[in-house]
């Protein structure tokens, strides 16, 4: 169950703003408000919640976060130095660590004291991720990619809805007419398109973006943040995405800087 | 649900690196084939060559090799000792202790060998022609059914015989065959040759043959002019011989009457006789006929022969086989620390998989289902080299009676 947010939030008007800043994606706003508007229930159920989340290594590495609220739609950029847990904040919400103190909530599941079955659930319907290197299979095509997910849980069924949402997916990351070529004759822009389509093919909640703009060009980072923005609020999801590059955190509506509470 | 996903990913990932799996599986499957075809092969050279050894319960041929007497007289395949004559057929054949069938070798048609015998060869091997009838003049031949189906060959249907034989560097004439039927098959040796009376086969090694009929002046039919041969200036024809240019053909009764041999008939050669003595006493008695030390003949038991050529046989193969196997082992462990690797090596996919929510046992599943269509095709392999090797079986009996 997807819960999608009110448009007249703080959170997203912020992002509006953000998007407005940029004429040329005045037209992505519209959008964004029309479908935050078609479905908006009338009362808004956050899909993240966190409380104040600790999280130790044996190693001595520590992360402290402080609580998240995300509705769908909402986006959330997390910044910090290499190494200051951006990526473990991820692998915490996606439930794939365990934090020592602090619970994380992910669409009425407490992911924080649930089961490992139930926390590969999660994972595989509740969150999609996309990955600095992309992270396809080399061996299956373009459309099987964004299918993979399919394959990977029993609660996912690969039936022609899945594979017609794939479909739409990938025209509207721009790869229409690109569904059987090999991921090797891709393109890093085009591959993050691929795993950006992957993410949201299972119309998860949540979408955890670790540094998605990592492995590209400078032309290219600002056009994927962007397009990851577009299709997960166009799917009503809540974005997260970890990035040290300021030059695209002002697109999200929200900013949580890793390290700054210590 | 998985199954299915599990296929094909594997079937995916193996294609992805086609040439590895390809590799793989031919390696394994080829190591895993011989020993396989080894045992195969062996069991289908030995059940050929005690078969066929059983045809005849004595041999009767010229002294010296016992292997190419054997291979001679049973599987055509190799050339047995000059010195038999029609004669000597007398020796075994005296008290009416035994039968004697005669066979003569040393001619091919169309790379086929041709045998020469007696009728009574079939009905001692209870071989009828499938379609046609037995040969019953000189130049009418019956055929083995391989032979018919390789040389295409039909009841009626007409055939030279070769020029040239390896056994007589001299030459043997070309002869008209015509094919009076063809054998039913039999899965032996008979499978495999063109069967003539022995007075065609004489014929054909220039030890026979006719002269122009004063009553049918010769005439110009191509067909006839090659009835016996091209080239009257060979050493190995008789003075007497006279080419015969007539219009008749050789499967006439006229033509066949003017064939005729010089001097005796018991003095024409016989590469060898299979000998079917009345009873055991006949048979003890024989053997000792042919014990002299001056004996110019060799009367052998071909299923003693048979049985110590496979022990031999056997004695090699068993180390052979001992050596296929463990290098088959050491193979699939080669095979399987490869397929280990390239597992490893694809550690970031299966991360990936564990990360997108598959279960471990997900994604052990789907390289189990990976090395499991590895194995299968491998197997596959193995089984076709398993499959082809008895083929292979004449070639080994042939090989054996060469060393």
């Amino acid at each position: 169950m997807r819960t999608h947010s009110d448009a007249r939030s703080s959170l997203d008007d912020e992002s509006c703003k953000s998007y407005a800043q940029s004429t040329r994606h005045k037209r992505y706003s519209a959008r964004v408000l029309g479908i935050a508007q078609d479905s908006s229930p009338l009362v808004a159920t956050p899909l993240l919640v966190t409380s104040e989340l600790e999280f130790r290594r044996a190693s001595g590495f520590e992360l402290r976060v402080r609580p998240i609220v995300l509705h769908g739609g909402e986006s959330l950029a997390v910044r910090g130095a290499s190494g200051s847990g951006k990526s473990t904040l991820l692998s915490l919400l996606c439930g794939e660590l365990l934090p020592q103190r602090g619970s994380i909530q992910a669409s009425g599941v407490m992911i924080s004291t649930a089961t490992d079955t139930a926390r590969r659930k999660h994972r595989a319907t509740g969150c999609g991720q996309v990955f600095q290197t992309f992270e396809l299979v080399d061996a299956l095509d373009v459309l099987d990619n964004v299918l993979l997910p399919f394959r990977l849980h029993a609660s996912l069924v690969l039936n022609d809805a899945a594979r017609a949402r794939a479909l739409e997916l990938l025209e509207r990351v721009g790869l229409r007419g690109m569904e059987r070529r090999s991921i090797l004759t891709m393109s890093h822009g085009e591959r993050q398109r691929v795993a950006i389509a992957r993410a949201l093919v299972t119309k998860p909640s949540l979408v955890l973006a670790d540094e998605p703009t990592g492995s590209l060009d400078t032309p290219r980072k600002r056009a994927i943040a962007e397009l990851l923005l577009r299709e997960t609020q166009a799917a009503g999801a809540a974005l997260i995405i970890a990035t040290h590059d300021q030059s695209i955190v002002p697109l999200f509506g929200s900013v949580l800087t890793i390290g700054e509470l210590e | 649900m998985i199954l299915r996903h599990s296929l094909f990913i594997a079937r995916t990932s193996l294609l992805h690196a086609w040439k590895r799996s390809l590799l793989l599986a031919f390696v394994l499957g080829v190591s895993l084939g011989v020993p396989l075809a080894l045992s195969s092969l062996l069991a289908r050279a030995s059940l050929d060559m005690t078969a066929r050894a059983h045809i005849a319960p004595l041999l009767l041929g010229a002294k010296g090799s016992e292997s190419d007497l054997v291979f001679g007289a049973l599987f055509f395949a190799s050339t047995p000792p000059n010195g038999l004559t029609m004669r000597d057929l007398a020796r075994v054949e005296h008290d009416e202790m035994a039968r004697a069938i005669p066979i003569m070798l040393g001619a091919s048609a169309r790379e086929a060998v041709v045998v020469g015998t007696t009728l009574d060869y079939f009905a001692q091997r209870e071989i009828t022609p499938q379609r046609g009838e037995m040969f019953a003049l000189i130049g009418e031949c019956v055929v083995g059914a391989n032979v018919a189906q390789r040389l295409a060959l039909t009841d009626d249907a007409r055939l030279f015989t070769d020029a040239h034989s390896l056994s007589d560097l001299a030459g043997v004439l070309p002869l008209e065959l015509t094919v009076t039927g063809i054998l039913r098959e039999t899965g032996s040796a008979d499978d495999d040759v063109i069967f003539v009376d022995l007075r065609t086969m004489w014929s054909i090694r220039g030890l026979g043959h006719r002269h122009a009929d004063p009553a049918h002046p010769s005439g110009s039919s191509t067909a006839a002019a090659a009835v016996i041969g091209q080239d009257g200036a060979r050493a190995i024809l008789s003075e007497a011989l006279v080419i015969e240019r007539a219009a008749t053909t050789a499967a006439t009764a006229t033509t066949s009457a003017s064939f005729h041999f010089h001097g005796s008939v018991d003095d024409l050669p016989l590469d060898a006789a299979l000998v079917y003595p009345r009873d055991a006493k006949s048979l003890a008695l024989l053997l000792g006929r042919f014990t002299a030390k001056n004996e110019p003949l060799q009367l052998i038991r071909p299923e003693l022969f048979a049985s110590r050529v496979l022990d031999r046989i056997f004695g090699v193969a068993r180390v052979l086989g001992a050596v296929a196997l463990g290098t088959a082992l050491l193979v699939a462990l080669v095979v399987a620390s490869a397929f280990a690797l390239s597992i490893r090596l694809r550690a970031d996919e299966l991360a990936l998989m564990r990360r997108l929510g598959a279960s471990r046992a997900r994604v052990a599943t789907f390289i189990a289902t990976e090395a499991l269509l590895l194995a299968m095709l491998s197997v596959a392999l193995a089984l076709v080299v398993w499959s082809l090797a008895p083929l292979a079986s004449p070639l080994l009996l042939r090989m054996v009676s060469e060393s």
